[in-house]
């Protein structure tokens, strides 16, 4: 059973020094929909990048559960002055390189997304974004550099409901998939595209100096938020593909297609074995699947938004006893 | 002459004009054509030589089974490399 | 799009979709070898993450591995003050259950028994309310007299000799405790 903490302020909510003052005690618990993370820190910094990106979600301060427990830790020795670093802990390990001190948000974001990725294994983890509609999933599996991000911000910003731009985590025991409801997060020109695309979004601070370039994160709506503990049946499958000055083409995928594109994009296919194969098969069978060539992201809104209501009928009869 | 057999908890499953399959003993997954998908459904009640399943085929697709024993024959390393299929070792019959 | 139509019920023979007189060669893909998508996969959210370096996938030298362990949640009847008084806990005879026969594990400095318990969750206006995550006691917990599992399982951390060994903690630089609230797998039962 899931279990749910109390209803509690937001984090938009809390009274001042509230964030930092949870995350330098026993912790700050993000309930994500699907997971939840307890995070701890000593960087100063934290607790305001977090208001900034998480600020929809409750402030909870105390939870019976958590997936995942991370520690966001200034550097040690030198490394505390010069050049300061900050270290991800998990489970007492420090998996990955530390980041720069004023960089905490990435690297707890990064590395929370890994720990999903890797603990989630009552539910099929598709490296997919996924949006919400009419009670139904929108899957965007895509490997890096495809727009898949881009894509899905600009969805969740038009009325689709953002479940997550990382993980379509489908829970095969149910049938649905669930919302690990985390901010997006967008790469160089892609944060300038969204901003004009939703003046309004909001944004957590822009870190200039990673190895991937520019990184900003597009925070969760109210509603997303809100909302995250509901389920989607599946829906559609579109397989995206960003292409400097293509038209937009929308094209229809074969099975025998649409199928390795979701277990190769799997995380943890592998660790659940038939569970994963008979989850993808259905997947398969259950959603029609095209893939997106575009340069234009009003034009691919607009495609999209076209072909749903076709999608839309055709599942509500497959539906029917 | 050996038989083979379809290896427990192999999986295959129609997607679109293909088939998926899963080997439970390897956890790989792979894409069949009609024919492999075939021959696995031949071995579902029970192990078969290559003879007896290129009888049920021919019975199938109304090809001879002299023209479908090679290729048959030839399908098993790959079949077994995808961990479908295994081949069931004749015991040793003592002389004399 | 006719093979996009295909329900999820229907059972369709391969050897019905044979064409007669034509036989193809018999193919198999193979699409997904498990050790080498785990490597791409990792390499692909590597290169998600800025050029974060992930673990290492599959075997590594000597690896540690996670057994699950249920949790014991003892609950206090509730009185005026104390309604709702729990704590949770992992049971000694769990862990020493799970060693192979000549094993020592040393949890703390101690060894386990059958009849220990180690805190893992101090709960609600507990009796345990100050006492350090991992203390080991040797009587039952006193909130209540009843156990209730709770459904709930964390990792213990085996090495590769068989040796519970826990993880470093957080805050200290020695010792290993096989109970740490912030170093523990969670994962959920249902």
């Amino acid at each position: 059973m899931t279990e749910r903490p109390p209803i509690a302020a937001t984090l938009s909510q809390a009274p001042p020094g509230a964030i930092a003052t949870a995350l330098a005690g026993d912790g700050l618990w993000l309930d994500l929909g699907a997971a939840s993370v307890r995070i701890r820190s000593d960087s100063g910094l934290l607790a305001a990048q977090l208001l900034a990106v998480y600020g929809e979600l409750p402030l909870i301060t105390h939870a019976e559960w958590a997936d995942t427990h991370i520690d966001i830790r200034r550097g040690s020795g030198l490394r505390r002055w010069l050049r300061p670093q900050v270290v991800l802990w998990c489970d007492g390990q420090q998996p990955f390189e530390p980041f720069a001190a004023d960089s905490p948000l990435p690297l707890f974001e990064w590395g929370c997304n890994w720990q999903i990725a890797h603990r989630l294994n009552h539910l099929l983890m598709l490296h997919a974004g996924a949006v919400e509609r009419d009670g139904l999933a929108l899957l965007l599996p895509a490997t890096p550099g495809s727009g898949k991000s881009t894509l899905t911000a600009a969805l969740s910003q038009r009325g689709w409901r953002l479940l997550s731009d990382e993980f379509g985590a489908f829970d095969p025991a149910a049938g649905v998939f669930r919302a690990v409801l985390k901010p997006i997060a967008l790469k160089n020109q892609s944060i300038e595209v969204i901003r004009a695309f939703s003046p309004l979004a909001r944004f957590g601070p822009e870190f200039p100096k990673t190895r991937k370039g520019r990184v900003s994160h597009l925070a969760a709506t109210p509603d997303a938020a809100a909302r995250r503990h509901e389920s989607a049946r599946p829906g559609a499958i579109v397989l995206p593909r960003w292409q400097a000055g293509s038209r937009t083409h929308w094209e229809p995928l074969a099975q025998n297609t649409t199928f390795p594109a979701l277990a190769f994009n799997a995380f943890n296919y592998t660790v659940l074995g038939d569970v994963g194969f008979r989850a993808a098969v259905a997947l398969t069978r259950q959603c029609p699947a095209w893939q997106l060539v575009y340069s234009d992201l009003d034009d691919a809104l607009a495609t999209i938004e076209a072909a749903w209501p076709d999608i839309v009928e055709r599942q509500a009869r497959s539906e029917q006893p | 002459m050996p038989r083979f057999a379809r290896v427990e908890g192999a999986l295959v499953e129609p997607v679109g004009h293909l088939w998926a399959a899963f080997s439970a003993a390897t956890g790989e997954t792979a894409l069949l054509n009609d024919e492999s998908a075939a021959i696995l459904e031949i071995l579902e009640p029970g192990p078969a030589s290559t003879a007896q399943v290129c009888a049920q085929l021919s019975t199938d697709s109304g090809i001879a089974v002299e023209v479908l024993l090679p290729i048959v024959e030839a399908s098993w390393a790959n079949l077994a490399a995808a961990g479908l299929v295994r081949t069931l070792l004749e015991p040793a019959t003592i002389p004399g | 799009m006719e093979d996009q139509a295909q329900g999820p019920g229907s059972k369709v023979s391969a050897r019905r979709r044979l064409i007669r007189g034509a036989f193809a060669a018999p193919a198999a893909l193979t699409l997904y070898s498990g050790s080498v998508a785990a490597r791409s996969i990792n390499n692909c959210v590597a290169r998600e993450t800025s050029g974060m370096t992930p673990p290492a996938p599959g075997p590594v030298a000597a690896p540690d591995t996670f057994v699950r362990v249920q949790l014991q949640k003892f609950q206090k009847s509730p009185t005026a003050s104390y309604p709702n008084a729990w704590s949770r806990w992992v049971r000694g005879f769990d862990v020493s259950s799970l060693l192979a026969s000549g094993q020592t594990v040393f949890v703390s400095g101690t060894s386990t028994t059958s009849t220990n318990w180690y805190l893992y969750d101090k709960g609600s206006a507990s009796a345990y309310a100050l006492t350090p995550i991992g203390t080991i006691i040797g009587t039952t917990p006193v909130e209540g007299t009843t156990v209730q599992s709770a459904s709930q399982w964390v990792a213990l951390r085996v090495a590769s000799n068989g040796d519970i060994v826990g993880v470093v903690g957080i805050n200290s630089t020695t010792g290993t405790s096989a109970v740490y609230q912030s170093c523990w797998t969670s994962f959920r039962v249902g």
